[in-house]
């Protein structure tokens, strides 16, 4: 009962900061661009905004095709571009109808391995549920082999490792054969920066000197591509705006109005250690179980409801489902600044 | 339970240049039993009077002794434990906190009393009834009318049976009906041995108190 009552006496107050959460996330969005993606405002460079690029032998004009909403947030996305053009993806997600009509260079399909796009296709299995291998493909003439399983889970961290090191070694047996290969790899958005140098250290060791190593293009200068200056400042600008309301709203629920409250139990025989202790501990209670909440909201929302709608990536649920959350974040935190305005007018 | 003011000043902010003298060398006894009225203007120091009384301030000069004894010299606790237990306040804006019940209202002096959780009921009960609103006990304190609320202030003042009831303008936000309803409750509490200082610049207020001590810038002008 006790629990109860104090998440209905805290509900709004929860929910205020939950809808901080979600600024903040919208915030995060709206200044890598994402916001921007379902609008038809995205360009070639978008998704080079929120995933390290890398290129051996960089080609720009092919590699920033293939980087395009067309890989978007599966795992980690590999492409061979042979010298002739043939491009050969390994699927991870990647939609290889639509990178062919993309990028104009006809995708070969391998029979159930290299079968055309779906996160489901990053799980290299064959019909009866074996772990496949990339054996017998041949470009230009060599034959790609491979040195062991690949099994690529859901888990990006599985899909990373294994998919690299396998084309990479195939790679070193096609480059031995034709010569330059044009290799692309998209990190997953979600490694951290060190996991990426991390894995580009290991793909340059790999690789050896048959690749030139690409240095990745900083997260401003891909930025700059999209949005100017002026416009970020603005949306920075009003991000904040809306964050110090909502905050200055929420310090004057939580202390101002408990005051009275304090002076009443003094006057009913509470000493004022016991109300500095109570307060201290009532700040610091609300301040962890709705940072935990707040969290826990920011975390779903920034991490796993990509996951969930992954499957629909592109397609018009998708976006409807982005905004639907953006909006409603931002409805809810107007309701909450106009909820505790409406207390403080009451009870001041 | 006899209160005694002794020469009681109350300076604040005091060697500053804002500095400001509420009390005045007060004096004046109240015997267990007295129905007081203090009266006068508003900035003439009578609420600090009784913040006096009720231990939520202290002196800057004088004592005020509760039986011979002097809570000046007591812990912050003890003097908190003697206001639970020997005093009830009644404040001109109620004092409850509206988004809960009467009786969760009621129940807060017994939090800080010795009271056990058995005894809560019956003692919010009797506390209720002794001010004609036991059918409210449910009630959110904000779904009530002033009187209501009065009333059930009053209630909580008396929950832990104390010897002094101290009241700030307690009709100050009331309708005349209610007025009298509430200067006959406090005529019925005193009638049962507990002694009540109002404070007022209500002249049926004050006319309804045994003794009416008038004061003017922080001094008593006289009494009555």
């Amino acid at each position: 009962m006790m629990i109860i009552s104090y998440i209905r006496n805290h509900l709004k107050m929860h929910i205020m900061i939950c809808a901080l959460f979600s600024l903040l996330f919208t915030m995060e969005l709206i200044l890598n661009g994402e916001m921007f993606y379902g609008l038809g405002l995205n360009t070639a460079g978008l998704n080079e905004t929120t995933y390290s690029f890398g290129v051996f032998n960089y080609d720009k004009s092919i590699a920033t095709k293939l980087i395009d909403p067309g890989i978007g947030y599966s795992d980690v996305c590999f492409a061979l571009i042979t010298e002739d053009r043939d491009l050969v993806t390994y699927p991870c997600g990647i939609d290889n109808r639509r990178l062919e009509s993309d990028t104009g260079v006809p995708v070969l399909q391998n029979g159930q391995i290299l079968t055309s796009g779906g996160f489901e296709a990053s799980v290299l299995r064959d019909e009866d549920g074996n772990v496949r291998t990339i054996d017998d493909i041949e470009i230009n003439g060599v034959m790609l082999k491979n040195t062991g399983k690949i099994e690529i889970k859901n888990s990006y961290y599985a899909a990373k490792t294994a998919s690299l090191y396998c084309n990479i070694d195939t790679f070193n047996e096609v480059l031995s054969g034709s010569g330059s290969i044009v290799v692309s790899y998209a990190f997953d958005h979600r490694l951290s920066s060190g996991e990426q140098k991390a894995l580009r250290n290991e793909i340059g060791e790999i690789c050896g000197t048959g690749f030139e190593t690409y240095s990745p293009v900083t997260d401003s200068e891909e930025r700059d591509s999209l949005l100017s200056s002026a416009d970020r400042i603005i949306f920075l600008f009003l991000a904040v705006l809306l964050a110090s309301i909502c905050f200055g709203r929420m310090m004057r629920v939580l202390i101002v109005r408990r005051k009275p409250e304090y002076m009443i139990f003094e006057l009913c025989g509470a000493s004022r250690l016991w109300i500095k202790a109570s307060a201290f501990l009532h700040l610091l209670l609300t301040a962890v179980v709705s940072s935990i909440l707040g969290i826990a909201e920011y975390m779903i929302i920034r991490y796993y409801l990509p996951d969930m709608i992954i499957y629909t990536r592109d397609t018009a649920v998708f976006w409807a489902l982005s905004y639907a959350i953006y909006l409603a974040a931002v409805i809810i935190m107007i309701i909450c600044v106009l909820i505790s305005t409406g207390r403080t007018k009451y009870e001041y | 339970m006899n209160i005694s003011i002794q020469n009681v000043s109350k300076i604040y902010k005091l060697n500053k240049q804002n500095e400001v003298t509420a009390l005045k060398d007060i004096s004046m006894e109240i015997r267990q039993g007295d129905y007081c009225a203090i009266c006068g203007v508003s900035g003439s120091g009578k609420s600090t009077l009784l913040h006096m009384f009720g231990l939520l301030d202290k002196p800057s000069s004088g004592r005020i002794l509760f039986d011979n004894d002097d809570p000046g010299i007591w812990s912050e606790s003890k003097r908190a434990k003697f206001r639970n237990e020997n005093i009830g306040y009644v404040l001109q804006d109620y004092a409850l906190i509206p988004y809960r019940t009467v009786e969760e209202n009621l129940e807060i002096p017994l939090y800080f009393s010795n009271t056990s959780r058995k005894e809560f009921s019956v003692r919010v009960k009797k506390a209720l009834e002794a001010t004609g609103v036991d059918d409210l006990v449910k009630r959110r304190v904000n779904s009530l009318s002033g009187g209501q609320m009065q009333r059930v202030a009053i209630a909580r003042a008396l929950i832990n049976e104390p010897k002094l009831i101290l009241a700030d303008e307690p009709t100050g936000a009331l309708d005349s009906d209610n007025k009298e309803a509430v200067i006959k409750l406090f005529k019925g509490i005193n009638d049962t041995g507990i002694s009540i200082v109002v404070v007022t610049h209500d002249a049926d207020v004050a006319a309804s108190a045994g003794k009416c001590f008038q004061i003017k810038d922080g001094r008593f002008s006289y009494e009555s």
